[in-house]
């Protein structure tokens, strides 16, 4: 029980960050993925 | 002994929660690698032309989205853009006034690139063509005329209509408003009113981003989140933007001309309609033919079709296009699904028409019964003789407005 208790503290020690990390990333898309100003959608090719 | 475990512990605990992170996400990009995952629906648009960078014909801009680059000579002749001189409000021609010379009549012409011009000379657009006739009017006798063409590629009545408010110290006497045509494009997650453009800086920073797939398939999952607008502008926008302008011209402000905009989406798509019925018989799964010839706004090389004529020959079937010698494949697929973008855009554009008050000028009466197809090089553009005609028909209106306004 205590091996298991201790596993899931390591585990939870770096999931914690990757959360944190993925939670950066949605925080990034969300401030600088705000616009489609391109101005003639479908261009010529 | 068990004084040093703990440290160990956190010290493990340290390096888990740093190195974790770098190995999950790193083993999640090389999945994502392998498995060729990629999140880049606007790739198609904003990769093949870097119209913001390297082609420096747009510059963003917080309120009014993009202008052109200020006080520039823009050349980008395979877009449309011959020896273009931009001033520093990034309009095309010459600064824009300042004071009022005692009697002067000014024209503001607020569109997109049917109004700039796509394709036409400096001093071949309808603006240009315009002025010509009101300078040369006996009604005007004379008075000093400046007509100011605040039109852009690309632009929605939703930067128009911000351009507006931008110009009032223009303090125009009459304003031509054209729009509807990008107003009816997708909207590719943003609505122009939601959108918030960023700088260069922010341009740069998102670019290089993007080229990771984990950071692709973190930008799928809130894009999936979010609401997904049908068109650049909606219905109950372009309505209020109407009735803003005839309110305000009620209230004593300038008269303002509405243009329905001329077009031959209704051609485009039986001609569209026709190549897959064709190719469908055929069972051709590709046809050859340049591209960008199948998209509906796109502007077709000079003297070429919009849509080329489907005929056997012995390596299958193959779409021929007036003198082009441009030819690529194009896909029954990509045929058809520019079919259904094509019969939604036409939907939405014919919406956004019928909110434009009665007494507007229809857009084939600019033609003077000529043929639409002398007068649009494409779906919507301008040939020369069809800006000639555009302006000397909105000469026309200007003076009769300017007569019931006096």
């Amino acid at each position: 029980m205590s091996r298991l208790r201790r596993f899931l503290s390591l585990s939870a020690w770096w999931l914690v960050p990757i959360l944190v990390v993925l939670a950066l990333l949605v925080l990034l898309v969300l401030l600088l993925d705000t616009d489609r100003t391109f101005p003639i959608l479908y261009p010529a090719q | 002994m068990t004084a040093s475990r703990p440290r160990r512990t956190l010290r493990t605990k340290l390096l888990l929660a740093v190195l974790g992170p770098v190995v999950a996400l790193g083993l999640l990009e090389i999945a994502l690698r392998v498995a060729d995952y990629r999140y880049e629906p606007w790739a198609r648009w904003a990769d093949a032309h870097d119209e913001f960078g390297e082609r420096r014909i747009y510059a963003k801009h917080p309120e009014l989205l993009w202008t052109l680059r200020p006080s520039s000579e823009i050349h980008a002749p395979e877009q449309g853009f011959e020896h273009v001189r931009s001033n520093a409000h990034g309009l095309r021609g010459p600064e824009l006034p300042a004071d009022r010379q005692g009697d002067e009549v000014r024209v503001l012409c607020l569109g997109d690139s049917i109004t700039f011009g796509l394709g036409l000379a400096d001093g071949a657009t309808w603006p240009d063509h315009c002025a010509l006739h009101l300078r040369a009017a006996p009604e005007l006798a004379g008075r000093p005329v400046t007509v100011v063409s605040a039109a852009v590629p690309g632009w929605s009545s939703v930067q128009g209509m911000r351009q507006l408010d931008a110009l009032r110290e223009l303090r125009p006497d009459v304003v031509v408003f054209w729009f509807a045509m990008n107003d009816a494009k997708p909207a590719q997650g943003f609505r122009d009113s939601a959108q918030r453009p960023g700088g260069e800086g922010r341009r740069q920073l998102l670019a290089r981003l993007r080229g990771s797939r984990v950071f692709q398939l973190v930008q799928s999952m809130v894009s999936e989140s979010r609401e997904d607008p049908e068109s650049r502008v909606t219905l109950e926008e372009y309505r209020s933007a109407v009735r803003g302008l005839l309110e305000a011209e009620k209230a004593g402000g300038p008269p303002v001309i509405f243009v329905r905009t001329p077009h031959r989406v209704p051609a485009t798509r039986r001609e569209l309609e026709h190549v897959l019925g064709r190719a469908e018989e055929e069972g051709a799964r590709e046809v050859a033919g340049p591209a960008k010839l199948l998209t509906p706004w796109s502007p077709a090389p000079a003297g070429c079709d919009s849509v080329g004529t489907l005929v056997s020959t012995p390596d299958g079937p193959t779409l021929v296009f007036a003198a082009t010698g441009r030819a690529s494949t194009v896909s029954i697929d990509e045929i058809r699904s520019d079919l259904e973008m094509l019969d939604g855009y036409e939907r939405r554009l014919r919406s956004l028409l019928e909110l434009l008050p009665e007494g507007s000028l229809d857009g084939e009466d600019l033609f003077a019964g000529t043929p639409l197809h002398a007068n649009l090089s494409d779906n919507c553009h301008l040939t020369r003789a069809g800006a000639e005609r555009t302006g000397l028909a909105i000469a026309r209106e200007v003076l009769r407005r300017l007569g019931e306004s006096r």
